[in-house]
């Protein structure tokens, strides 16, 4: 008789990229990693491929970090221009 | 550099006065604003950044922002409460 047991060969659970990493207001450096660096712009869920809850907490934080002085609205900081690439956009 | 000293003093003095408990104070550093901001007449360029961890009663959050807007060295304030820092239990996209 064949043995009742869960799929042994699942994959393990698909992570984003930020799945346990803490977001905060202040890191400017990582919050800039899904900004344009022509508009300032954020970029959506489509493009940085993050999951729902982390892509809110961002997106939350990058408008603190805006209106408490610490992150540029129009632009991308420049000091962060050569960052390595999260999202996976064309220019 | 004695200015910022005063006013940092005169802040917490603020806060414990209206019985706040302060745990913290880290200084963010100085550095030059991501943007010029206007502020009691004058375009600032250079700030410097200051974080207060504290615990108070939330009826102080109001009469503090006042008290902080008419201090004329600061330019913004704001309050925030404390994250909390759940993230261990992120289990990934379903």
């Amino acid at each position: 008789q064949p043995m009742q047991m869960e799929n042994p060969y699942k994959d393990p659970p698909k992570r984003c990229v930020l799945c346990g990493i803490n977001v905060d207001y202040k890191n400017v450096q990582l919050l800039s990693q899904f900004v344009s660096p022509y508009t300032g712009s954020i970029y959506g869920r489509h493009i940085t491929g993050l999951c729902k809850k982390k892509q809110k907490e961002v997106t939350k934080a990058i408008k603190r970090a805006h209106v408490f002085g610490f992150m540029p609205v129009m632009f991308k900081n420049p000091q962060f221009l050569t960052d390595p690439k999260l999202c996976n956009i064309k220019y | 550099k004695p200015e910022t000293a005063a006013v940092l003093k005169r802040t917490v003095e603020a806060l414990m006065e209206k019985g706040a408990i302060v745990r913290k104070l880290e200084n963010l550093g100085e550095r030059s604003l991501p943007y010029k901001i206007s502020k009691h007449k004058e375009r600032h360029r250079r700030g410097g950044y200051f974080l207060i961890d504290l615990e108070a009663p939330p009826s102080i959050v109001s009469s503090m922002m006042d008290h902080l807007g008419r201090d004329i060295d600061v330019i913004r304030r704001a309050f925030i409460k404390h994250p909390v820092t759940k993230a261990e239990e992120c289990s990934g996209i379903i």
